[in-house]
Parts: structure tokens; C-alpha cells; sequence
């Protein structure tokens, strides 16, 4: 019977040596299960025993009291997982507005850098000598004509979104095109060639939208438009009823871009669709 | 005031098929004038009434008090309408069966500029039914003056006490619209047969669809404890509302399905998002999110794609934005501002991001667009308690929509009503 008892001992002494701190409340519930258990077994065993029971009434006391001092540990273990849970909430929501805060930072620099483009262009036109209309530049050969700065990308991208908001969706078509056309290596390509397609999909264009959205996915598979590109082509899809190829760029979206928050969506549209 | 010598040109050789406009050449710059002449029939005086404050409360006309005198008969002096400033006729009568028969003349071209019936389909006078022909009645006479339709037939869900009601536009036939318990946040279904809206049980906020018809409702499927805010698509089809635990996003489920699992449209990661509003062509979503740190306005795509800011707060700046409603027009989204200690009402052009305040009185907030994209409805402390106000955002124009006890607050317009 006592080795009963002392394997029933090691269950705490092991939860004990292993570190208090790890504790749960299942623990504690197991050790006041031993507690009950030795207790009726030392009420049993007193009338046979007296020494025994001496010794039993030793060790409940000494469960009962490793039992609180595990209920402590756990109690301050759950605040511990309460303020990291707290902590890590607090930290995900300050990245969010990092996130935040970032996009509207790349936004404002994209707009001073479409009125320095601006500016520089202004700047360059007062610079340039006046000659007399129909009259040839200094230096330049007979018969050419003086033109006007060709507008920078940052300048075309700025124009093209502003006639998109305005609903002129083939004047915003001309702004993002002039952009590739122009400064095709530039870092606004990607998003040139995207909002072509948007500005197709604006116009009820369904057909040529889906064309520019899987080209700007294999034009710039590495830029953030592709995988909203795909995703916008999955979309149009189910709308249209074609369920098995939406699936397909779907699955597509979350295999080759699984970070990206088109991934999340089409994992939710995905669900939606089995 | 024995002004009118013309029959009421029900059959007359100079009328026009209905829906064909003529001659009155409209300048939204100017109001013209518009006399109501009085009404022959039963209760001829209050459909007179109704029709004069509706072309009144719609802004582009300016009615011209007159004693009404007797009904017109025989032919119209055309010349001493001119002289009263009027540029229209307006001219009614109830027929014996159970319509009003509208026309309004062109008073320089001296003629009739549009006729037309309007059936009360059996409706008791003076009921919400009867009330609603004259109101559609009156927005017909707008559009035939003006070539915009009056948003005289519309309605106006609220929030009183915790409770769900309904009043006209003109602030009449205030009713309770059924709904038992807490409920809040209306909005309506496109064709103004269902009101969407947010209420309280034990297990949290719900969202429920009321069929206005029928009086059955209807729990949408459930995203964690609080689910609220709901909006309906451009095409009915959708239901967007906010749901979530600690944090909410925005969940969009079929209006009419068989309990199918919301998508989620937005990802806030644990910050609240709420009070989604399309854009007329269902493509965008207007929406609360407070993923800076306080409220502000954003837009996405309503597939979930491109959130970007739209009410971008100065730097430094905290205080927050709610409430967007998109404009039937779609060039601009209303929405409250905390400015100083005080809420106003502000609209945020689409097209190039300007804002503009309309209201600077007192506490203003919960802006609501009527069908025209010039009217706002908003709840105002500039009466006292709080009451619902319509404000013409062209001419600046106020006036007070609901009186009486209790706070009025979170208004929903709903769409032109061809049902009562």
C-alpha cells in the first residue's frame, strides 16, 4: 500500500521538479484528486494503522500544501499568458498602424515626388530660351520645334488615379499607359500595368481586365500587384460562374504568395466555394 | 382668388403623353416658382397641402403662398400666374375612382407641360397608403418641372429609446416598426421591402432582416458575439455587416441564402471595423476602421482588395471619423467628425478628397443620403434633445424631422417607396 502511495507521490513531486511555472489548472485539479484520494484512503486505513495514518496525515499535509503553491504558480502563470496575450495584441496592433502608416507615408512621397516631377518640369520650361514660334532652337536642327517636358512617372501615375476617381477611365487608361510606355523600368510599372486592368474592370470591360490582370501577374510575378492580380481575375471568375478555374488561380494565390493578404482572401473565397 | 379659367385637361387636345417633357426649360441655379392651385375632391385641401410642403422640402422649386381659393375652372390666366412669379402650375383633383389626377402647366409656353394619375389602390384617406400616392404624386411634378425626381415618397428608419421606427419624409405617420428588444443601426433593402438591422439577445449583437411586407425576420449567421451594423449591396443581394470577438471585420453573406458562412472582406487584426457603405455600383465599401489607433474612414474593394485611407487626419491629429454613408451619386461620402468637443457632419469628395462641413450648430452626427444625393438626414442637439434634422446640402437649408420625447439618433433614408 505504501508504494501506492509513493507512486501516487510522484505525479506532484515530478509536476514540481519539472517547474512550478508550468502548472496548469488540469494539474492543480489532478493533485486535489490525489489529496481526496489519500484522504479517504488515511480515513480507511486509521483504524488499521495508527502509525500509518500518522504518516498519511504527514503527507496530505505537505500535498496540501505543494497543491496552494501550485494554485499560486498557475494563477500567476495565467496573468503571465494574460499580459503576453495583452502584450502581443497591443504589439500587432501597433504594426498594423506601422503597416498603416507606412502605406500612407509611400503615398505622401509619391506625391511630392509627382510635384518635384512637376516642378522640375515647370523649372525646365522657364529655363529654355524663348525663341519665336514656327523658329528653330539654338543648336538644334532647322525645322524642329520646341516641345513642352514630357510629364514624369510619378506625375502620369498621379494623373491616371485621379481620372479613375473621376470615372474617365480611358483618359486614366492613356495616363498609365503613357508610364509604361515612357518609363518602362520604372518602380510604377507593376502598378501602371495594374490599374490599367482596374480601369477596365471600372469600364465594365470584364474581358480586357482579365487580360492586363494575368499580365501584370506574369509580367512582374514578384511585384504586390500579382497576387491581387490573380486574385481579381478568381473573383471575376465565380461571378461568372466559372467555379473550377477560380479555384485553380485561388489555390494558385496561396501557393505562390502564402504571406500576402490575397492569400487570406482567396482562402476565405476558397472555403466558400467547396 | 378666381385665377384659373381652364378645365382640368384630363382628355384635352394640348396635353402631352405622360413622361414627355416640353417647353419649361429648368436652371438648377434658380428655383422657379410653382403655384399649387386648390384641389377639388374629397379631402382636396390636405392633398393640396401635401403636395405644396413635399415641392417645398425638395429644394429646387420655390412654392409661392397664395390662398388656393376655389378649384380652377375654365381656362387659366396664364398672364396673372406670370405676374405672381409663377413659372409652373400645379393643379389636382381627387377622381371618383379612387386616384389623383395631377397636371402642370408651363405657365410662359401657356400650356399643360405633363399630366398624370396616381392611384391611392383602394387606400383609407389620409392612411400611410393614401399619404404615399400623394407623395409619389409629388415627385413626379418635380421631375416633370425640374427633370429630377422629388424624394418626397421615401421614408426614414431611426433609432428611439433602444427601439427601431419609421417616419416619413415630411416627419408624418411616425410608427414603430415592430421589433421587439434592443435594436439598432437600420438600414434599408434597395427596394425598401426589408430594413436590416442590429439586435440585442442573449448571446450578443445580432443582425436580423425584417420583411416589411410580411413582419417576418430573419438572424443572419453569426461571426463571433458581436455582429452589427449591417448594410444591403447596390443590388440587394449582399449583406455586409461587422462581426468579430475582441476585434471586428467586415463579413459579407448572401441577403436571401440558406445560412451560408459570411466571407470576410476585411482584416483588421484585432482593431474594431465597422458601419460598411457601398458605393452605388457595389464595387467599393466605405467603412469604419481604427487600425491607426482611433476612427477614420476607409475604402476598399468589395472583394476585399485596395483598403486605402480616405479621410486622412492631419498629422498629429486624433480625434476620429465615423458614420460614412456613399451618396446614391457616388461623388462623395457623408460622415461624422469630432471637431473640438463637438460632432459635425462632413462630406468627402470621391473625386479629389476634399472635405466639406455642412453643419457647424451644435452636435451633429449620423449623416444619412436621401435618393436625390442632396439631401442628408443626421440626429442634432441645435433643438435641445437630440432630433433628427434634413439638411440641403446645396442651399444649406435645415429643418427639423422628428419631435417629442426621447433621443432620435442613426438614421437610415431609404430608397423612393412604391409600396406603403
Amino acid at each position: 500500500m505504501i508504494q501506492r502511495f509513493r507512486r501516487v507521490l510522484i505525479a506532484p513531486a515530478v509536476v514540481l521538479t519539472a517547474g512550478a511555472c508550468f502548472a496548469t489548472r488540469g494539474d492543480v485539479r489532478i493533485l486535489q484528486g490525489d489529496i481526496a484520494r489519500l484522504q479517504l484512503a488515511a480515513a480507511q486505513s486509521a483504524s488499521a494503522d495508527t502509525a500509518r495514518a500518522v504518516q498519511l496525515r504527514r503527507i496530505i499535509q505537505s500535498l496540501t500544501i505543494i497543491s496552494d503553491s501550485l494554485r499560486v504558480a498557475s494563477t500567476m502563470l495565467q496573468r503571465f499568458q494574460g499580459d503576453v496575450s495583452m502584450s502581443m495584441r497591443s504589439v500587432q496592433e501597433q504594426l498594423l498602424s506601422v503597416q498603416e502608416l507606412t502605406g500612407q507615408s509611400r503615398k505622401q512621397v509619391e506625391s511630392l515626388r509627382a510635384q518635384l516631377e512637376a516642378r522640375a518640369a515647370e523649372q525646365a520650361q522657364v529655363a529654355a530660351p524663348v525663341v519665336p514660334p514656327g523658329a528653330a532652337l539654338p543648336g538644334a536642327a532647322p525645322g524642329a520645334v520646341p516641345t513642352a517636358p514630357q510629364p514624369g512617372p510619378y506625375q502620369l501615375m498621379d494623373l491616371g488615379r485621379q481620372q479613375l476617381a473621376k470615372g474617365a477611365t480611358s483618359a486614366a487608361r492613356a495616363a498609365f499607359s503613357d508610364l509604361l510606355t515612357q518609363y518602362p523600368t520604372s518602380d510604377l510599372a507593376p502598378e501602371a500595368q495594374y490599374w490599367i486592368a482596374e480601369a477596365y474592370a471600372s469600364a465594365g470591360s470584364a474581358v480586357e481586365a482579365d487580360s492586363v490582370f494575368a499580365l501584370v501577374a506574369d509580367k512582374y510575378p514578384n511585384s504586390e500587384r500579382a497576387p491581387v492580380a490573380i486574385y481579381k481575375r478568381a473573383v471575376a471568375l465565380k461571378v461568372a460562374g466559372q467555379t473550377r478555374q477560380a479555384r485553380t488561380l485561388l489555390q494558385q494565390v496561396i501557393d505562390k504568395y502564402p504571406k500576402s493578404e490575397a492569400a487570406t482572401l482567396a482562402a476565405a473565397l476558397l472555403r466558400d466555394l467547396k | 382668388m378666381a385665377l384659373c379659367l381652364r378645365p382640368l385637361p384630363g382628355v384635352a387636345q394640348d396635353t402631352i403623353p405622360t413622361g414627355v417633357r416640353v417647353g419649361l426649360t429648368y436652371d438648377p441655379s434658380t428655383r422657379p416658382g410653382v403655384f399649387v392651385t386648390a384641389v377639388a375632391g374629397e379631402n382636396g385641401d390636405s392633398v393640396r397641402a401635401i403636395l405644396a410642403r413635399d415641392l417645398d422640402f425638395g429644394d429646387r422649386v420655390n412654392v409661392i403662398s397664395a390662398e388656393a381659393g376655389t378649384p380652377p375652372a375654365g381656362r387659366f390666366n396664364y398672364e396673372l400666374y406670370t405676374k405672381l412669379g409663377a413659372s409652373a402650375i400645379v393643379q389636382a383633383a381627387v377622381t371618383p375612382q379612387g386616384s389623383l389626377h395631377v397636371a402642370v402647366h408651363d405657365v410662359a409656353a401657356k400650356r399643360v407641360l405633363n399630366v398624370g394619375d396616381f392611384a391611392f389602390n383602394g387606400s383609407m384617406p389620409l392612411s400611410a397608403g393614401w399619404r404615399l400616392a400623394v407623395h409619389r404624386a409629388s415627385d413626379e411634378v418635380e421631375r416633370w418641372i425640374t427633370s429630377t425626381r422629388g424624394i418626397a415618397a421615401t421614408r426614414i428608419a431611426f433609432v428611439r429609446d433602444q427601439r427601431l421606427w419609421m417616419v416619413d419624409s415630411d416627419g408624418a405617420n411616425l410608427v414603430p416598426v415592430g421589433v421587439g428588444g434592443t435594436a439598432l443601426s437600420p438600414a434599408w433593402h434597395p427596394t425598401g421591402r426589408y430594413l436590416a438591422y442590429t439586435q440585442l439577445a442573449d448571446d450578443g449583437l445580432n443582425v436580423a432582416v425584417r420583411d416589411l411586407q410580411s413582419g417576418q425576420a430573419r438572424r443572419m449567421p453569426r461571426m463571433g458575439s458581436s455582429n452589427f451594423t449591417p448594410a444591403f449591396s447596390p443590388d440587394g443581394g449582399t449583406l455586409v455587416y461587422s462581426a468579430g470577438d475582441d476585434g471586428t471585420d467586415l463579413y459579407a453573406v448572401a441577403a436571401f441564402g440558406s445560412g451560408e458562412r459570411p466571407r470576410r472582406v476585411t482584416f483588421g487584426r484585432g482593431t474594431p471595423t465597422s458601419s460598411p457603405t457601398f458605393s452605388p455600383d457595389g464595387r467599393k465599401i466605405a467603412y469604419i476602421s481604427g487600425r491607426l489607433g482611433h476612427p477614420e474612414v476607409y475604402i476598399t474593394d468589395a472583394d476585399g482588395t485596395n483598403s486605402e485611407l480616405l479621410t486622412e487626419a492631419p498629422s498629429g491629429d486624433r480625434p476620429y471619423r465615423s458614420d460614412p454613408d456613399w451618396s446614391p451619386d457616388g461623388r462623395a461620402v457623408a460622415f461624422t467628425s469630432q471637431e473640438g468637443p463637438n460632432l459635425q457632419v462632413m462630406i468627402i469628395s470621391i473625386r479629389d478628397r476634399r472635405i466639406r462641413q455642412l453643419t457647424g450648430d451644435a452636435r451633429n452626427e449620423n449623416p444619412s443620403w436621401a435618393p436625390d444625393a442632396r439631401h442628408v438626414v443626421f440626429t442634432s442637439t441645435r433643438s435641445g434633445a437630440k432630433q433628427l434634422w434634413v439638411l440641403d446640402t446645396e442651399s444649406g437649408r435645415a429643418r427639423q424631422l422628428t419631435r417629442g420625447a426621447g433621443v432620435a439618433r442613426q438614421a437610415a433614408w431609404s430608397p423612393r417607396m412604391e409600396q406603403p
